[in-house]
């Protein structure tokens, strides 16, 4: 069903017309001939679909297999790096449980007994030597484990990190689509030299659409921590960072195009944007 | 059980007390796993039948709506005021405007100071910015007359920010040019 | 060839000529973050919140005397009641005519609640007394579109206008359960219960209901149909014939006052996975 939603949302800018919409499609029926004239875009103020080589990687020297468009909502967005930052913070934090643990005076050994007594010595008057203002006493304020420091980043600036992300991946040219993770052997060394050929960065992360990828890719990058294979409901901003290279399939960039562009125009946005609640009775 | 019996207590309780009885029913969370009555054996499960490919199934469809934004389509008026993008008027247009995800213009109100400060807000500019506080100032000099129009642009944010509330007349023009 | 003109191309491009995006050269706004200084020395020091060699954070509602407020006037009269008053939260006729205009609700089908919850533009909380949508004449003068409408206020102008059009316009009472089950139906279908009925209103909103004037969905149609007369002669238009109209259908389309969704019955389950309905089934 998504599919079809997809098509007619890939109909974008210009007269450009690179995917055809489907007859039957759930969201417009015979509105979408008129629709396609109020979409169409002024080419000078709205950034152009991006056009990608379809490469292969049935051999190591790369072979040009044909064109793909990719969305520029998707591809061409506005490079935030301060919302990219934002995602990576999020990323790493929200799992993050702080196990830091400092004693307070109720926990410290001692300090039960009156040190001195009140008056007559001279002295400042005292209750318990694990006191905060003590030496050795307990700590008043101090981190308390185990301490998450969960947050949810709103919905808005996850879908933009993605977009931004993917974004200026492809802008720097770190980004490959591929037909299949189809290669011939499962020897490791040929997805190494492929690498080093295609002068892909030393770090490459492979994304398909589906989790079960095709056997020989998966014993030849078992051995390899570099070069990760990565089903599209796994991509997050974090990864894209980290790895030098993506390289998605053909059947993985439309994916991950259905899903940001149905997130984009959703109508039901309101539950996106509502406090997150773990019970989502 | 026992809950479905207090609430018919209720309900004989209630039009002596002559309070609302619509609030009294209030909602059962019967949804819910700890709250859901357990299972009284298939004996006591009523008789029903399974009816698949229901002529009833429109309306569902119909209550479910439509998963993303509709697009707008041409029509001959609209009556509200609100209008569609137009790319034959706005084509030659040095500066574009893109509209939200609901398609409406994003020309806002900022009402700050507890309502003493009122500024218009337009975003999402693009193309030649200045050309068009320019002709935003113009058409706001045709109501003020020959008053300063105080108006702030930020390149960065691709924003206009005119001191005033000139909302809907800024929104009027640009459905007029096709923005 | 990309267009440059466009300001987030500038910026991609600027970006194939800057180092590669990674994990460590990426950073926030300046100034977005500001860490909160604390209390230390002559001005933000002092005592902290606590008093001097005490413990003087005061608890809630206390006032420093011997009766607090709140404990001398327990209640006011004038929110008397305040838990029986039912609101409706209101939809100008101009939100709704720019709603049709731009497509974004179907005129081909009555609207009720459920259909402008759907649009996601609209959300009915009955938890906080909410009891559905009201309309509210705003827009009167520029509304011209022919609908089948359903809710549960509106006041005369508002029938006016939409009848003026051709529109059918009815008023009608949802309890809470039955207005939870129509705010999110694809959530209600979720939870596998079957539809309940709906409840007759309360006794102060009988009268309402029942009268014609105000379109109730319990007055007699033949009164609907005489006030609908009276109307067009109050106003001054002439009233459309629903009975010509290629639409009657659809216009004349209404629920049992039992029912809460049109054309599903109380008392099935729809089964939204497996694409069917589960009935009770009758013994003859």
């Amino acid at each position: 069903m998504l599919r079809n939603i997809v098509k007619t949302l890939l109909k974008v800018p210009n007269t450009r017309q690179f995917v055809t919409a489907p007859t039957s499609s759930i969201i417009t029926q015979s509105k979408d001939r008129l629709a396609e004239q109020i979409n169409q875009y002024n080419s000078k103020f709205l950034p152009e679909p991006r056009e990608v080589w379809i490469e292969n990687l049935d051999t190591e020297e790369t072979n040009r297999l044909g064109l793909m468009k990719l969305h520029p909502e998707v591809f061409a967005d506005t490079p935030r790096i301060d919302i990219v930052q934002r995602n990576v913070q999020w990323q790493k934090m929200y799992r993050f449980v702080s196990f830091a643990h400092s004693k307070t005076r109720a926990e410290k050994r001692g300090g039960g007994r009156k040190p001195w007594p009140q008056k007559g010595l001279g002295r400042a008057r005292h209750g318990s030597i694990r006191s905060p203002i003590f030496r050795g006493g307990g700590r008043c304020h101090g981190p308390r484990s185990p301490t998450p420091h969960f947050y949810m980043l709103p919905f808005w600036l996850r879908l933009k990190g993605l977009t931004t992300t993917l974004s200026i991946k492809l802008a720097q040219d770190d980004l490959h689509v591929v037909k299949d993770l189809e290669i011939p052997t499962n020897d490791k060394e040929y997805i190494k030299s492929l690498v080093e050929k295609r002068n892909w960065g030393p770090s490459v992360l492979i994304v398909d659409d589906n989790d079960i990828m095709p056997k020989n890719i998966t014993i030849a990058t078992d051995e390899i921590s570099y070069i990760n294979l990565m089903p599209v409901y796994g991509l997050n901003v974090y990864s894209m960072l980290k790895y030098n290279t993506l390289v998605l399939t053909k059947a993985a960039a439309e994916k991950i195009q259905e899903k940001i562009l149905f997130n984009l125009r959703r109508t039901d946005a309101y539950k996106m944007e509502a406090k997150f609640k773990v019970n989502q009775n | 059980m026992a809950f479905r019996n207090l609430l018919k207590l209720q309900k004989q309780l209630i039009p002596q007390l002559n309070i609302n009885r619509s609030i009294a029913i209030m909602s059962i969370k019967c949804g819910r796993f700890k709250s859901s009555e357990k299972f009284q054996g298939i004996q006591n499960h009523p008789n029903v039948e399974v009816i698949e490919n229901p002529p009833e199934w429109k309306y569902v469809e119909h209550l479910l709506g439509s998963k993303l934004i509709p697009q707008p389509e041409t029509k001959s008026e609209y009556p509200s005021g609100w209008q569609p993008q137009n790319p034959e008027k706005y084509k030659e247009l040095p500066y574009f405007i893109k509209r939200t995800r609901n398609f409406m213009l994003p020309v806002y109100l900022d009402v700050t100071f507890r309502g003493t400060r009122r500024k218009t807000f337009i975003k999402n500019i693009e193309g030649d910015i200045w050309k068009l506080e320019q002709d935003l100032i113009d058409v706001i000099k045709q109501r003020i007359g020959n008053n300063p129009v105080y108006s702030q642009i930020n390149e960065m944010n691709r924003s206009i920010t005119i001191k005033g509330d000139y909302v809907t007349l800024i929104q009027k023009y640009l459905y007029s040019i096709g923005l | 060839m990309a267009s440059l003109k466009h300001t987030s191309e500038k910026a991609l491009q600027m970006l194939r000529s800057l180092p590669r995006l990674s994990l460590a050269n990426i950073r926030d706004n300046p100034h977005s973050r500001i860490k909160t200084k604390r209390g230390r020395g002559q001005h933000r020091g002092d005592f902290h919140g606590n008093g001097q060699k005490r413990w003087t954070v005061l608890r809630l509602g206390y006032d420093c005397s011997n009766s607090p407020f709140y404990l001398r006037f327990k209640y006011e009269p004038y929110y008397q009641g305040h838990h029986l008053r039912r609101q409706y939260p209101p939809i100008t006729l101009k939100t709704l005519q720019m709603l049709i205009d731009s497509n974004r609700l179907d005129t081909s089908r009555p609207i009720d609640v459920a259909s402008l919850c759907t649009t996601g533009l609209f959300q009915i909380f009955p938890d906080e007394k909410q009891f559905g949508f009201q309309l509210i004449d705003e827009g009167a003068e520029c509304f011209k579109a022919k609908i089948n409408i359903e809710v549960q206020h509106a006041s005369e102008l508002v029938i006016a206008a939409i009848e003026k059009n051709g529109g059918v316009i009815r008023t009608a009472y949802y309890d809470q359960k039955a207005l939870h089950a129509l705010r999110d139906p694809k959530k209600f279908f979720e939870r596998g219960l079957p539809i309940p009925r709906r409840m007759i209103p309360p006794q102060d909103a009988v009268e309402y209901y029942s009268n014609p004037k105000n379109r109730g969905y319990l007055a007699d149609p033949e009164a609907i149909s005489h006030e609908r007369l009276v109307l067009a002669q109050k106003y001054g238009y002439k009233l459309p014939k629903i009975e010509d109209d290629p639409q009657y259908n659809m216009l004349i389309e209404t629920k049992d006052p039992r029912q809460i969704f049109y054309g599903l019955e109380p008392g099935i389950v729809v089964n939204l996975k497996d694409k069917c309905i589960i009935k009770p089934k009758v013994d003859v």
